[in-house]
């Protein structure tokens, strides 16, 4: 015993010591922090941004409460580019909350050093608007109103304005539930979030949850969305199918003028918004299942443009559907003339797979980050993947992680997160995702730092005293990618 | 303020509270702190209430960040009362306030003395039955489908649109029909009682109390806790006339803390003060009494 009890000392010794890029290439962190060794939360759904005037200073966000329930749900940030974190509490929320906050997403300003953020409050489920001006204080609420889902915010400056975008489906606007936020300048006093509707055609009641706007420096804006046409099974029985078009929009004075996100018109209707791809099904799970790895399904959209001068007419999407023998197939499209045609194959086509994100970087390199179920039985495996291609036509594949998909068990829905995130900082990219934490070199093929302790030897987490055990739960992982 | 209620206005607001030996004033244990006259490295000598994940915390030294005006001394013995702060390399918490660990302050602070965490969970349990509007022991007879949400749904699946919003957060509804044994608060003297739950497992539900045929025990319950709103916007929700809801883990207990739940359920003033109110008293009367600490 006291042998074990030396050697585990050893190894989280080494797995806390100072980061490095694996292969100098990529740096995964577990991003719980030492003095919670002993949590066994599901942080599941993450999202991170960093901030673009001071790259070494990231937040990530994910399912996680307040440890000690205080009345602010806590990000991770760090503040030496990702190679430790911290839990800040900075998130509006309420006292004794164990979940902190519902759906978050959070983006800094291209400069400014300001926060911003669109978020489903605890315990109302309110979607609110936020704004920080540094990253360790409160949050500011400003605004709130009920009936929402899943808000997803990106902001971007321009000669010392924020213009602030967040996607989320409103249920207050009727059966056209697509809509943006959106204000021209977040940093004054008092910013007026304006809900713009883009959703032209008749659904099937609703739209989908995923709304991805983007933005380019010139003003070019994009969103895409699930326009939902029509159902059948059942929600609350776990056999919903959803029959869906994939809409993409734009607005080339950044969605600020009297009728925003009108600039594409599909040809076959004459209404605003490209349909790349027509009456799609995707399955909308109340629950995840072994068969899904216990992940709960219902569609993944992202989109990112080229930020270089005279590139924004060049837009990747990833969004999926539910091919025969997949349980979900990501497809990756381009557009080269700002969305009016679309490359008529996938440049990427990933079966079983879902959490796409989209980056691309100051070269116009493209990421992609999924996560895609492998095997079959007790051997599914949940393999987190980062794609990396420099033209959209030879991709590169980077393994991040891999871990059985039935272990730990869920503790709620859902599983992996409805989301996971990736961004660019100059020509690095910057990702997080949620997956089981068991420290198991053979689950990191490109290398993993665990700041909680940790033996790798027996792939046991371990409590604050580095020798009692710690079950296996879900962490979320930093990752970052020197192109 | 006698020593036990002080400590219940404190313990009331601090989910970690623990007995200390103040190592070092003007100290820190993290880079991400500096040192100032209001942060002190504290060892902890015992975790009396504490969630889960901080309950191994015994023998590991700490920040502590004193409240304003509250002062302490190298190598005195105190509890301490405290809030998250930050949790990094090490852990930062708050102070909330300090007493001398005495004997009877020992045993006022924690309901389980070698249990820090069953602790917290008692009191929350406790808080949860001041705030009941109705407090039976019985027995499930029956859980259902709420015949509103029911005919909602038959419609959605035979209209192939969505009637009601679809949301990965809807709660979907379910009542179980509880046998009444006994009322212990609240005005109600009915047989039996419908309480409405979450049977949803997602993220903003999974933490409510999941009823089932057959389960016994004290039931604490709420009158409406869904504001109009979120129950429109929530899948075949509709929340017309609901009975009673369930929505905390603690509103669902064990017989065996029965005991406990009828004291606070035959209290005079059962709901507590807001928590800014009972801070602003526990800070006060120790300030005039003490200048050692409060």
């Amino acid at each position: 015993m006291a042998r074990r009890r030396r050697s585990s000392r050893a190894d989280h010794r080494i797995t806390r010591g100072r980061a490095k890029l694996a292969g100098g290439q990529v740096l995964v962190v577990n991003m719980v922090p030492r003095s919670l060794s002993s949590e066994i939360n599901q942080d599941s759904e993450p999202s991170i941004t960093v901030n673009p005037a001071h790259p070494l200073e990231i937040v990530g966000t994910a399912f996680t409460g307040d440890p000690m329930g205080g009345s602010l749900a806590p990000v991770y940030l760090s503040n030496d580019g990702g190679n430790t974190w911290r839990l800040n509490s900075v998130v509006p929320s309420r006292a004794g909350s164990a979940l902190g906050t519902g759906d978050i997403s959070l983006s800094f300003g291209t400069n400014g050093n300001r926060l911003y953020g669109g978020i489903l409050r605890d315990p109302t489920f309110n979607f609110e608007t936020l704004r920080g001006t540094n990253t360790t204080a409160a949050m500011q609420t400003l605004g709130s109103r009920p009936d929402n889902d899943q808000p997803f915010t990106h902001a971007i400056s321009k000669s010392g304005r924020d213009r602030v975008y967040i996607g989320n489906n409103d249920f207050q606007a009727g059966q056209q539930t697509a809509t943006v936020d959106i204000t021209a300048n977040g940093r004054v006093a008092n910013p007026a979030f304006r809900s713009v509707r883009i959703e032209p055609r008749a659904t099937a009641g609703q739209d989908g949850p995923q709304i991805r706007p983007v933005a380019h420096p010139d003003g070019t804006a994009y969103a895409a969305y699930y326009g939902w046409r029509a159902q059948s099974g059942s929600f609350p029985g776990n056999t919903l199918i959803v029959t869906t078009d994939v809409v993409v929009v734009r607005d080339d004075p950044a969605g600020l003028g009297s009728n925003p996100f009108r600039s594409l018109v599909e040809p076959s209707d004459g209404l605003p918004g490209r349909l790349l791809a027509r009456n799609v099904r995707i399955p909308f799970n109340r629950n995840g299942s072994s068969a899904t790895g216990q992940q709960r399904l219902g569609g993944t959209l992202s989109m990112a443009v080229d930020r270089r001068a005279n590139q924004s007419g060049t837009v990747y999407l990833a969004w999926a559907d539910q091919t025969p023998g997949s349980i979900l197939t990501i497809h990756v499209r381009r557009s080269t003339d700002r969305g009016v045609t679309w490359s008529a194959a996938d440049h990427l086509t990933l079966l079983n797979a879902t959490n796409a994100a989209l980056a691309i970087n100051s070269v116009g390199a493209i990421g992609l980050l999924y996560q895609q179920l492998t095997g079959t039985g007790a051997t599914r495996r949940w393999v987190t993947h980062f794609r990396q291609s420099p033209d959209g036509a030879n991709w590169a594949d980077l393994v991040l992680c891999t871990a059985p998909a039935s272990t730990p068990a869920k503790t709620f829905d859902p599983y992996l997160g409805d989301y996971d995130h990736l961004v660019t900082v100059g020509r690095d990219f910057y990702g997080i995702f949620s997956a089981n934490n068991t420290p198991d070199n053979a689950n990191f093929p490109n290398g993993v730092v665990y700041q909680r302790n940790a033996d790798f030897a027996t792939h046991r987490l371990l409590a604050l005293d580095g020798t009692t055990p710690v079950a296996p739960s879900i962490d979320p992982f930093f990752f970052k990618v020197k192109a | 303020m006698t020593p036990a209620s002080r400590s219940g206005a404190l313990a009331a607001q601090a989910r970690f509270v623990f007995q200390g030996t103040v190592k070092n004033v003007r100290a820190t244990t993290l880079k991400s702190v500096p040192a100032s006259p209001r942060t002190v490295v504290v060892r902890v000598d015992r975790v009396i209430q504490s969630p889960e994940t901080l309950s191994d915390y015994a023998g590991h030294d700490i920040t502590v960040q004193l409240a304003p005006g509250e002062r302490v001394r190298q190598g005195q013995a105190l509890i301490f009362h405290t809030t998250g702060w930050i949790f990094g390399d090490g852990l930062a918490v708050r102070s909330l306030g300090h007493e001398e660990a005495t004997t009877p302050r020992m045993a006022a602070a924690a309901a389980y003395p070698e249990d820090p965490v069953r602790s917290l969970q008692a009191r929350e349990a406790m808080t949860q039955a001041s705030r009941a509007d109705l407090i039976v022991t019985g027995r499930v007879s029956s859980v259902r489908v709420p015949a509103a949400e029911a005919q909602a749904r038959a419609r959605g699946v035979a209209s192939g649109s969505t009637t009601e919003r679809i949301s990965e957060h809807a709660p979907m509804w379910q009542e179980a029909v509880i046998d009444v044994d006994e009322t212990h608060k609240g005005s109600e003297r009915r047989k039996q009682v419908v309480v409405r739950f979450p049977s949803s497992t997602d993220v903003r539900w999974y933490h409510a109390p999941k009823f089932q045929a057959g389960q016994e025990g004290v039931f604490l319950l709420h009158k409406q806790q869904i504001p109009a709103t979120t129950a429109r916007a929530a899948s075949f929700a509709t929340l017309k006339a609901p009975e009673y809801t369930a929505l905390h883990p603690s509103d669902f207990q064990p017989l065996e803390r029965l005991p406990q739940i009828q004291l606070v359920a035959s209290a005079p003033a059962a709901r507590p003060k807001p928590p800014a109110t009972a801070a602003r008293r526990a800070r006060s009367k120790p300030r005039r009494r003490s200048k050692g600490g409060r």
